[in-house]
């Protein structure tokens, strides 16, 4: 009531006065509420801006993991610290007012015009803040005036970096030492991160900086757009599943003024982090697998067999990751390209797979009819084929020898005999029978596509030349012209240990993905397929595959060495096959060792099999079938 | 040297409100154990703008921006635009009202405190992020200034009143002087 | 007619002319009256702070005997636990210094403490600060680092004659390198305004993803010792719960920060020995 009094008896110019003033108070508390009244020193300019730019701000890729939860993909924190050009406008006045002074009083002729005066001006201060930020942290910092107009040239609404992957130690110093209120902002961005540095480095692949967004679905798609740098797979898994590891967007809209500098947020949409990606590889008998290859060439790839997942890819020389992130440095890459190691030798590489094919062989003879439970030749150490005298590796012969003595000591002089009755279209057959001529499909890019089953159709085409027997002697010894990659070999080796031709290998891991099966049947009698088993095992027990044993375990393996041409002249190839248990096969195994140099002694018993062993005790020992050692 | 007490009522009113402000400080040292605060200074802005000739209103105004500013951490200045500016409004209004009935006076101390409350408010947002626990925190802090402004400034204005009679200065005259 | 019209707009023609003159000042000699008129208050301030330390003696007078003896006996206990473990810093700090010796480390940065009453305190919000009754007769650096019992107080911001301003770690200006204790990544502290009539708050961000609290298990936030202003170990405050943020790549959270800091009435500035030469 008494309010009401008081306002009947004010006269009516203070009731005007005093109502004008309560509407500029809320206007006041309303503009305080929404925060438009800190820049209000600019709110008359306010007219002239309305013009919008956007920016896009990439998400971090989402993380990869192995298939028992361990990261071995994910994102580290990228220090930075920064200045926006806009915040540095009245610096940039001031110091480009103090040197155009300066310029007015020399003689007209010294004075650079006023486009140099403000490029000398941005300089100056961006300088000052950067030899800040170098006091702190104690570095001599340095900048050049080209970064700095390309960035306003081309990057205006971005941060301009005084300083890129500070040490945490830095971040600390600067976070406590440069004020809240200095236009020097401390930013964090994200790279790649590998906590197993070399760790499958082929399989995961590593990503390269693009500036290409999608942009479709984000506000102001009409808008002049400014793009920070993200991250795009280039090889291994983070190029298969690009679209699932990468993150989402974000995107900011801001109304500029004339220059085209910040003046007001409109939009923003943060950024959101890519989905995780969880994939078959065991990184215990990954790493198991790498360390027995060590410093050699080659290739490893462990299977398992039953739910068609990949448990090893190794391929050697490889790198580490974390020197490729955030970018790759030429001195890195140089050394990569010179130590061949960006090719993914399980994936890409073609070689002959010397007698591990023998199995093949000896199907193709089982399934014609050539050869049977009887068959026999005697091994004097070589074999004549017309003219040509065709070796065995045992050069003092390994005697009368049976398939399964054959297999069991790998045998070359019995092969060459039955290959020249098999002939080469039975066995190049075979050999597609179990899809050696295809790529295995993995959800992994760029597998080689250009593999070798050679045939007489093929020899004229590619080489215009008719095929001779001597051909289907190396053929049938997995020489010659066949080339398959280590993948390749797993596969097959894969699908042989279920009775199956051929094995779908899958890297993405589900787990409740039960027993898989392409339904494609061996198609061989179960006599003769036990026939070529018992040789396997013989080969893993007391042949020359015997290294291999695993206590407990029965293993079926079979050894290859094949002869290559390299430019150091004559090397070796060194294979390994196998799978285990043999009742019930849950794991199989390709390796390859390749030779460097003429004189490096290599066989497939001595140095590819001590390689899968490890990888094979471990993965009992984890499956519980073996106690741990 | 002018004999007449008049002549000296801005240096002694300026010299009360500043014992005012130091008292002031001191009690709002206590409150912040209860996260409380209060701010009058609409109090000091209209009592020289209501009852002083104007060139010592004026003089008061300004000596009193500047002690406050240095006092608090306000950058040397901030207070005298606003303090001038209110000052000029409530100087305005002096031939306009009933200033001789104490409600309207409260009135004019609280719209002119709340002004000024918002003003530093405005400030003190620039200078840091106005989150909403910011903006609660300054409503509930107006609220209480205003609410003791209205309690106390009626009593404040008639202290003041006779602490300048105590010094032979009769505000009723100031008044009529500058009619 | 026109001398009404003048008398009209005379306040005006006053406060431009007053503002005007303001403007052409030279800067020295509004720097001089800002610290004429500051040391014209400080004294008041340290007044009102000794007459409270009066009122306490004298509360304390009004105490009954017996509450004092207790009281002492509490404080006699107090004092040789304290003691005890006085000995045994001196042996770890022994300890420290052969270490130092042995692996040729170079010395932790040791400091000065310099124990201060408060004069003022300004927590409302406009500011977070503190005024501290000694200044640069006491040789209180700018910058330099403030702690009481309970952890960080906060910085020197400012230091006067007899007094020092020191922003408290609730004042959005103050961003601190934090640690949680276990852990060694620095993360980002910053005060922040907290509402009326709730405990000081602040804010902690830029937290690594597989830092894990629940509100069962909070955990403890120190200063990390690595930005260079603080010594590492002090309590920053406590903090109950992270929430992600969507690009994944960091947590933030609020620190829960003492309730004495609303009501200290000592507090310890750390003068660093290296900086005195």
């Amino acid at each position: 009531m008494k309010i009401v009094e008081i306002f009947q008896n004010y006269n009516t110019r203070l009731r005007v006065v005093t109502y004008l003033l309560l509407v500029i108070l809320m206007v006041l508390t309303s503009g305080l509420i929404y925060r438009q009244l800190i820049k209000f020193s600019e709110y008359s300019e306010r007219g002239d801006r309305q013009t919008l730019r956007r920016i896009i701000i990439p998400g971090p890729r989402g993380n990869i993991y192995d298939r028992d939860g361990r990261l071995l993909v994910g994102n580290r924190v990228r220090y930075s610290a920064v200045v926006f050009l806009n915040e540095l406008r009245p610096d940039f006045r001031k110091e480009f007012r103090l040197l155009r002074d300066h310029y007015n009083s020399l003689p007209q002729d010294q004075s650079p015009g006023n486009g140099d005066i403000q490029i000398e001006a941005r300089l100056n201060v961006v300088e000052r803040y950067i030899d800040q930020v170098g006091q702190v942290i104690g570095r001599n910092l340095e900048i050049n005036s080209k970064d700095i107009e390309r960035h306003f040239g081309q990057q205006l609404l971005l941060p301009f970096p005084l300083i890129n992957d500070m040490e945490p130690e830095e971040y600390a110093l600067l976070l406590e030492q440069i004020p809240v209120q200095s236009p020097i902002q401390i930013y964090t961005t994200n790279a790649r991160y590998y906590p197993y540095g070399t760790l499958a480095a082929h399989t995961i692949g590593y990503v390269g900086n693009t500036q290409e967004v999608d942009t479709t679905n984000m506000p102001g798609d009409d808008l002049m757009t400014f793009k920070a740098r993200g991250y795009e797979g280039k090889t291994g898994l983070e190029k298969r599943f690009d679209s699932q590891l990468k993150g989402e967007s974000g995107v900011e809209i801001w109304v500029v003024d004339p220059s085209g500098f910040q003046f007001e947020p409109k939009d923003k949409k943060s950024p959101v982090q890519g989905k995780d990606l969880r994939i078959t590889l065991d990184s215990e008998l990954q790493d198991i697998a790498e360390m027995g290859l060590g410093d050699r060439v080659g290739a490893v790839v462990a299977l398992d067999t039953k739910r068609g997942d990949l448990l090893v890819m190794v391929s050697k020389p490889d790198y580490d990751l974390n020197d490729l992130s955030p970018f790759i440095p030429t001195r890195i890459a140089k050394d990569i390209n010179d130590r061949g190691a960006w090719m993914n030798r399980a994936l890409q590489g073609l070689y002959s797979p010397g007698s591990t094919f023998k199995v093949i062989t000896a199907m193709a003879g089982l399934r014609g009819g050539f050869i049977n439970g009887t068959s026999e030749t005697y091994c004097s150490g070589s074999f004549n084929i017309g003219s040509s005298l065709y070796r065995c590796w045992n050069p003092i012969g390994h005697g009368d020898v049976n398939l399964h003595e054959a297999i069991r000591m790998s045998c070359n002089v019995f092969f060459y005999k039955f290959s020249q009755d098999i002939g080469v279209d039975l066995i190049s057959a075979e050999a597609k029978r179990f899809h050696l001529h295809e790529p295995t499909g993995i959800e992994l890019p760029f597998e080689a596509t250009k593999m070798i089953v050679p045939s007489r159709e093929w020899k004229k085409e590619n080489r215009n030349q008719s095929w001779f027997p001597g051909n289907t002697a190396h053929l049938a010894i997995g020489q010659g012209f066949l080339r398959v990659t280590p993948l390749q070999m797993a596969c097959f080796t894969a699908a042989f240990s279920r009775k199956e031709t051929q094995f779908k290998p899958t890297v993405v891991f589900d787990p409740y993905r039960q027993t898989v099966t392409s339904r494609r049947d061996i198609g061989l009698p179960d006599g003769d397929y036990q026939r070529i088993l018992d040789g396997m095992e013989a080969a893993a027990t007391d042949g020359t595959a015997k290294m291999i044993k695993v206590p407990g375990v029965r293993i079926a393996a079979k050894t290859g060495t094949a002869q290559v041409q390299t430019p150091e002249g004559m090397t070796q190839l060194a294979w390994a096959i196998c799978f285990a248990p043999i009742e019930d096969p849950e794991i199989a195994i390709a390796v390859l060792v390749q030779g460097q140099r003429p004189d490096d002694a290599l066989g497939g018993g001595t140095t590819s099999v001590p390689i899968a062993q490890p990888v094979l005790q471990r993965f009992f020992e984890k499956m519980g079938h073996v106690a741990a050692r | 040297m002018d004999k007449n007490p008049e002549a000296y009522q801005w240096l002694i009113l300026f010299l009360l409100q500043a014992v005012a402000i130091m008292l002031l400080s001191q009690l709002n040292q206590s409150l912040t154990t209860v996260s409380l605060f209060l701010f009058i200074n609409g109090l000091f802005i209209t009592f020289p703008g209501l009852f002083l000739p104007l060139g010592q209103g004026v003089a008061v105004v300004v000596l009193l921006s500047i002690f406050y500013d240095s006092g608090e951490s306000w950058k040397l200045g901030t207070s005298l635009i606003p303090n001038l500016a209110l000052f000029a409004f409530v100087y305005y209004l002096r031939n306009r009202i009933r200033y001789d009935r104490r409600s309207v006076i409260k009135h004019i101390i609280l719209l002119v405190n709340s002004v000024l409350f918002f003003y530093y408010t405005v400030l003190a947002g620039i200078r840091w992020e106005v989150t909403s626990p910011f903006v609660f925190l300054n409503l509930v802090h107006l609220l209480v200034s205003q609410l003791v402004l209205l309690a106390v400034s009626g009593g404040l204005i008639t202290f003041q009143k006779d602490v300048l009679r105590m010094f032979r200065i009769d505000i009723g005259t100031s008044l009529r002087g500058t009619k | 007619m026109p001398k009404e019209r003048n008398q009209k707009f005379k306040p005006l023609i006053l406060l431009g002319s007053v503002l005007l003159i303001w403007i052409i000042v030279p800067p020295f000699f509004k720097k001089f009256t800002e610290n004429f008129f500051y040391e014209f208050q400080a004294p008041a301030w340290i007044v009102g702070s000794f007459v409270r330390d009066v009122q306490k003696f004298w509360t304390g007078r009004l105490e009954s005997k017996r509450d004092l003896i207790e009281e002492g006996r509490d404080l006699a206990r107090l004092n040789a636990t304290l003691q005890y473990q006085v000995q045994e810093l001196e042996a770890y700090k022994a300890q420290i210094d052969r270490l130092e010796a042995l692996f040729n480390l170079p010395s932790l940065p040791t400091y000065q403490v310099e124990i201060g009453r408060i004069a003022r305190r300004d927590t409302n919000g406009w500011w977070q600060e503190i005024v501290v009754r000694k200044g640069k007769n006491f040789g209180i650096p700018e910058g330099a680092p403030v702690v009481f019992g309970g952890g960080v107080v906060g910085k020197v911001r400012e230091v006067k004659q007899t007094t020092t301003i020191i922003d408290l770690i609730t004042s959005p200006n103050i961003r601190l390198a934090a640690v949680f204790e276990g852990d060694k990544r620095p993360v980002l502290y910053q005060g922040t305004i907290s509402g009326p009539f709730v405990s000081p708050k602040g804010n902690v961000e830029k937290v690594p993803t597989d830092i894990q609290i629940s509100r069962d298990h909070p955990r403890r936030l120190v200063t990390s010792g690595l930005g260079g202003v603080f010594p590492p170990g002090l309590t920053i405050g406590w903090v109950r719960r992270l929430d992600a943020s969507s690009d994944g790549l960091f947590q933030s959270g609020v620190v829960e920060l003492s309730n004495d800091l609303n009501a200290l009435r000592e507090v310890a500035i750390l003068k660093s020995l290296e900086s005195d030469g």
